[in-house]
């Protein structure tokens, strides 16, 4: 009796030792956030030294005009954005990876990227709009197109009894034909058109203002609480899903709702950025690796490790060639690559 | 036996007359491919809209008497092509082939229009020299292939591509006519250019302001060496190691241009709807032009450029970067980089000679734009 007491406050102790850490390892990371989210602003091919760019973030009014619009109008909006859309992406990520319990998931992968840019694609090829004081068309059309793909992953995995690896197969394919009809819509849609829907392919984070950062926010900053309220059922869910539903927990129900959330995110990051590959996929994988299971760390540490991973990829994108912009979406695809194959290659389980 | 003896004979008659516009035809094109045709080729097809321009210099009478089909990509001179319509009504039933991108221009189209002779461009939408399979497919047919470039590299191809079109179509002395004039002009640039001391200006040349997010540069393709050429620095060029350049708002203003110019690609359509477009070409009034530019360059990185303090800003027509008309764009950089060397030029002057002389209709219209509405 004794002996079991015993044990019981060994594992409490132990059990507030790792929240502890994990705690710790979150606002570690928010603080690699904000380092990165520094270091992505002081880089640009102009010669601001980094205490101006210090000093001007917290003075504006003390910059002349040039490294004022510099910092404010371009360099600010831009890694902001890289913040939050990797957040987004992050999050959406790791939500797609638990509720398909399948370590290969995300909204590029699976084809909601695809389908997002998709949405958004044909709303301006076929002129479509909604009437309003904000351009929400595009960012609309993509949910739907986000969401179409979602419920159909969905369905599908339902059907075939949730295999990791005919579900990548399917999402493979969702992501060529999103792909194919977008080539077809810019081969019937006028010059501008096309010109806009190009931007969706690729991810670039030199577009978006202060509006699309303002937007890319809220969206976070809704969905995040949603996700955690339903971290509890998120982590029974990766124990299994017959032990998940033993459990009393409404399992369709819990995955419909998630893929509610991560349409919104993709949707909202492909909207304003393009379509951005990996992140989605790779940061849940890293955040798993410092954080373990417990949703409720795991789903904040995706979103952080996303927002790291696009900040210093967008930093990256501006350091190559200084003063040329190369698209985010392209680096975060050259790195992302390997490590996707290093994952599947570490699959020894997948069975199609 | 008798007919094919008369028929010898009335060939043998009439040849002399024949042969000052039907001798065989030998020509190199601009990718140094040989083009032969038994005769000047009398039905063509191009890629693109852009080479009625360049039909016009040779048929100054209709420059689409002879064209039986056009690729329907977009681009090209709206208001040319629509002087083309009204003049001669016929000319907007002609067949169009593809659409948008190489591939989708259709050979057997093509080859059911039966042309002697398919004009293409080095770089446009349509094929390119890459299409090795469509070439032969349209060979094969009996059409000839020829690749002309206003485009890729327009200071070096556009008289030889111009004089390509002459020899091919029958019409050398024209083609001949239009290359001296403008070979002259770059002559004198180049020369004067020789006696420049000082430094040269920086230059931002920036493409389709308003239609694409600041800044897109024209680096070493389309109008880019144009701007060395008339005596500055490209600073796109510096950097870019293609075509065009992309850059954020943030290079413009740490290069600390002298001179900015900006294409103008607005349609009417657009500037009326209010997006910061610059409006030029064709048909454009001076006021119209000048109210579009202003709206157009008025964002926060332009003040801070050395090149708006010395008022230094500029629009030219974007179509001219795949236009044998470039010589204006050329002229007008070199007045604008070089105003004390360059004072007496007056490139409004020569394009209203170019449309007088080789082109069917007057100079009418606002091909380039200042901050002071000149």
């Amino acid at each position: 009796m004794d002996l079991k007491r015993h044990e019981d406050i060994s594992l409490d102790v132990a059990y507030r030792a790792i929240t502890a850490r994990r705690r710790a390892i979150l606002i570690a990371l928010a603080v690699g956030v904000m380092l990165a989210l520094v270091l992505d602003v002081a880089t640009g091919p102009s010669s601001l030294s980094f205490s101006t760019v210090v000093h001007g973030l917290f003075v504006p009014g003390a910059l002349a005009d040039g490294p004022r619009i510099i910092l404010w109008d371009v360099r600010l909006p831009d890694a902001l954005m890289a913040v939050v859309v990797g957040a987004a992406l992050g999050l959406a990520g790791i939500e797609m990876q638990t509720v398909l319990n399948n370590p290969l998931a995300s909204p590029f992968t699976l084809g909601l990227s695809s389908a997002a840019a998709l949405g958004a694609s044909a709303a301006i090829a076929l002129q479509l709009s909604i009437p309003g004081p904000f351009p929400l068309t595009a960012p609309v059309f993509a949910f739907l197109g986000a969401l179409s793909a979602g419920l159909a992953v969905l369905a599908f995995a339902r059907a075939y009894s949730n295999s990791v690896g005919a579900i990548i197969l399917f999402g493979i394919a969702l992501l060529f034909l999103g792909d194919a009809l977008i080539a077809v819509l810019q081969f019937v849609s006028s010059d501008e058109a096309v010109r806009q829907i190009v931007f969706w392919r690729l991810g670039d984070l030199t577009k978006a203002g202060w509006l699309e950062v303002a937007v890319v926010t809220i969206v976070c900053l809704l969905i995040l609480p949603l996700s955690l309220r339903a971290s509890s059922a998120l982590t029974a869910l990766r124990g299994g899903e017959d032990i998940a539903k033993g459990s009393g927990l409404a399992v369709a129900k819990i995955r419909r709702n998630s893929v509610i959330r991560i349409s919104i995110l993709t949707a909202a990051a492909v909207s304003f950025v393009g379509s951005i590959s990996f992140i989605g996929l790779v940061s849940p994988h890293i955040a798993r690796l410092m954080l373990g299971e417990d949703h409720r760390f795991l789903l904040p540490g995706a979103a952080i490790v996303g927002a790291v991973l696009l900040s210093l990829a967008s930093t990256l994108t501006k350091s190559i060639v200084p003063g040329l912009v190369i698209p985010v979406g392209i680096a975060t695809a050259l790195i992302g690559v390997p490590v996707f194959v290093v994952l599947i290659l570490s699959q020894r389980k997948i069975r199609v | 036996m008798m007919l094919a003896r008369f028929l010898c004979l009335a060939l043998l008659a009439i040849a002399p007359l024949l042969s000052a516009h039907a001798a065989p035809v030998e020509a190199i094109d601009v990718a140094g491919r040989t083009v032969r045709l038994a005769t000047p080729a009398k039905r063509v097809v191009i890629s693109s809209t852009h080479y009625f321009e360049a039909l016009g210099v040779l048929d100054n009478d209709n420059p689409a008497r002879r064209v039986v089909g056009v690729a329907a990509g977009p681009g090209g001179d709206a208001w040319y092509l629509e002087q083309i319509h009204k003049t001669w009504p016929e000319t907007k039933s002609i067949a169009t082939f593809g659409g948008r991108g190489a591939e989708s221009v259709s050979a057997e189209k093509i080859i059911s229009l039966q042309p002697d002779l398919a004009i293409l461009g080095l770089s446009d939408h349509g094929p390119s020299t890459d299409a090795t399979e469509f070439v032969t497919q349209l060979n094969k047919a009996g059409i000839q292939v020829a690749f002309i470039d206003f485009r890729m590299n327009p200071l070096e191809n556009t008289e030889p591509s111009i004089l390509l079109l002459g020899e091919l179509l029958g019409r050398p002395e024209q083609a001949a006519a239009f290359v001296n004039f403008v070979s002259k002009r770059k002559k004198d640039i180049r020369s004067r250019l020789k006696e420049l001391k000082g430094k040269r200006p920086k230059v931002f040349l920036q493409a389709h302001v308003g239609r694409m997010p600041c800044c897109v540069g024209m680096a070493k393709g389309m109008l880019g060496p144009f701007v060395t050429f008339a005596g500055g620095r490209n600073v796109s060029a510096e950097i870019s190691p293609g075509p065009i350049g992309r850059h954020t708002e943030e290079f413009l203003i740490s290069s600390k241009v002298d001179v900015f110019i900006g294409t103008a690609s607005g349609t009417a359509e657009e500037v009326a709807d209010g997006k910061p477009m610059i409006l030029l070409g064709g048909g454009v009034s001076r006021e119209d032009a000048a109210s579009s530019f202003k709206r157009a360059i008025d964002m926060p990185a332009m003040k801070t450029l050395p090149a708006w303090k010395a008022k230094k800003v500029y629009g030219i027509w974007h179509t001219f970067y795949n236009s044998p008309f470039n010589i204006y764009a050329l002229e007008s950089f070199a007045k604008w980089i070089h105003p004390e060397l360059f004072a007496d030029l007056n490139p409004d002057a020569t394009l209203s000679t170019i449309f007088e002389r080789f082109s069917p209709f007057k100079l009418e219209g606002t091909y380039s734009i200042g901050l002071n509405g000149s």
